[in-house]
């Protein structure tokens, strides 16, 4: 069988720069495993395949460097690495499930679920016999910040809510000099 | 499932047997392909230690790879540039003097070997540009379509029927092989 001739870079022989680009372009217009290969104008409907000897001795050569190697240290080294990061992963798999599980045994136990189960403070009193100080404001203007329940008896204004002006009122009997009050008229 | 049966699932269930946590299924698909990737590995590594290294990291980027993988074409095609990039990085790593990046046939007799005219094949496709060779061994030697071939090395299917093209016109030339285009 006389295979086709193709333009190569040897043979272009008298041919000008453009003409070359021409026949170059000429050469790929057909895409696709089953289309016609066209070479400078002509259709060869025969897929120019290397001769089956040459493709022959081209695998043998090609495949003899592949046989005379012992892939069984391949077969270990990518085996055993893929074992090893499977067994892993199913570690930190595991590790990962068990940690979770302590993580939200954690947050059951310790988590205050609901009102009932907060730890409630217990309200704190003012009392009206013992001497006032400045301490007395200043712990009632800390209990109005706070959302803490305040007891009716800090209602020393005697307005009926108890408000920053009875921080006042307490501020104002603590700082209050003895001999003012004693020399006030009644 | 059997191993029989992992062997004859395809490429892409195999795939998604992985991503199941099949390790079996990887193994099946490891024997698939392990020659191919070391064929194509040594190819461009030009030795064999560096070409089993090259495998070696093909493989283990296939594994890392595969539960985000979708294959739209034969897996071969999707190794095919990686295991040839991992053997040029190798290659260039052991810092070892080859003249060509593509050194097929480097190791072939010089008097034509107990193969006939294997070596003399062998040395006419290592004289061609790097470009011709690659796809006319892909295409000869790993039996690539020419699809496949322009999906592994990413260039259009024309320029992959031109580069063969050439490729067999230069081969067609050489009077050494005359009596292989004469059958």
């Amino acid at each position: 069988m006389r295979w086709p001739r193709c333009v190569t870079g040897r043979n272009w022989g008298g041919i000008g720069r453009s003409d070359r680009k021409k026949l170059l372009v000429s050469v790929e217009p057909n895409r696709g495993e089953g289309a016609p290969w066209v070479m400078n104008g002509d259709v060869h409907e025969t897929k120019p395949d290397i001769p089956p000897r040459l493709a022959e001795a081209l695998r043998r050569h090609e495949r003899a460097s592949t046989d005379r190697i012992n892939l069984a240290a391949l077969d270990a080294s990518v085996l055993d690495g893929i074992r090893a990061r499977g067994q892993r992963r199913r570690v930190l798999w595991r590790l990962s499930g068990a940690m979770a599980a302590a993580a939200g045994l954690a947050v059951a136990l310790y988590v205050p679920w609901g009102q009932n189960s907060a730890p409630v403070a217990p309200m704190v009193v003012f009392d009206a016999t013992r001497p006032v100080t400045i301490l007395e404001a200043f712990r009632l203007a800390r209990l109005l910040e706070s959302s803490r329940a305040v007891s009716p008896t800090w209602d020393v204004s005697g307005d009926g809510v108890v408000d920053d002006r009875d921080v006042e009122v307490l501020g104002a009997r603590a700082v209050r000099l003895a001999s003012l009050t004693q020399g006030a008229p009644a | 499932m059997a191993d029989e049966q992992l062997n004859e699932c395809s490429d892409d269930e195999l795939a998604a047997r992985v991503r199941r946590g099949d390790e079996r299924a990887f193994e099946v698909l490891y024997f698939r392909h392990r020659e191919f990737v070391y064929r194509v590995a040594r190819r461009f590594a030009g030795e064999d230690e560096t070409a089993l290294d090259a495998a070696q990291q093909t493989f283990a980027y296939l594994f890392r790879k595969l539960p985000r993988l979708r294959l739209t074409s034969k897996l071969s095609t999707y190794l095919y540039p990686i295991a040839k990039n991992f053997a040029i990085s190798e290659r260039r790593r052991s810092r070892r003097d080859v003249d060509r990046e593509f050194p097929l046939g480097s190791d072939a007799p010089a008097d034509g070997g107990a193969g006939g005219g294997d070596g003399e094949v062998a040395r006419a496709v290592a004289s061609l540009p790097d470009a011709q060779r690659e796809v006319l061994v892909m295409r000869i030697v790993d039996d690539m379509s020419v699809e496949e071939v322009a999906a592994a090395t990413g260039v259009p299917a024309g320029t992959v029927k031109s580069r063969l093209f050439h490729a067999l016109a230069a081969l067609r030339d050489r009077p050494e092989l005359g009596r292989y285009w004469e059958e």
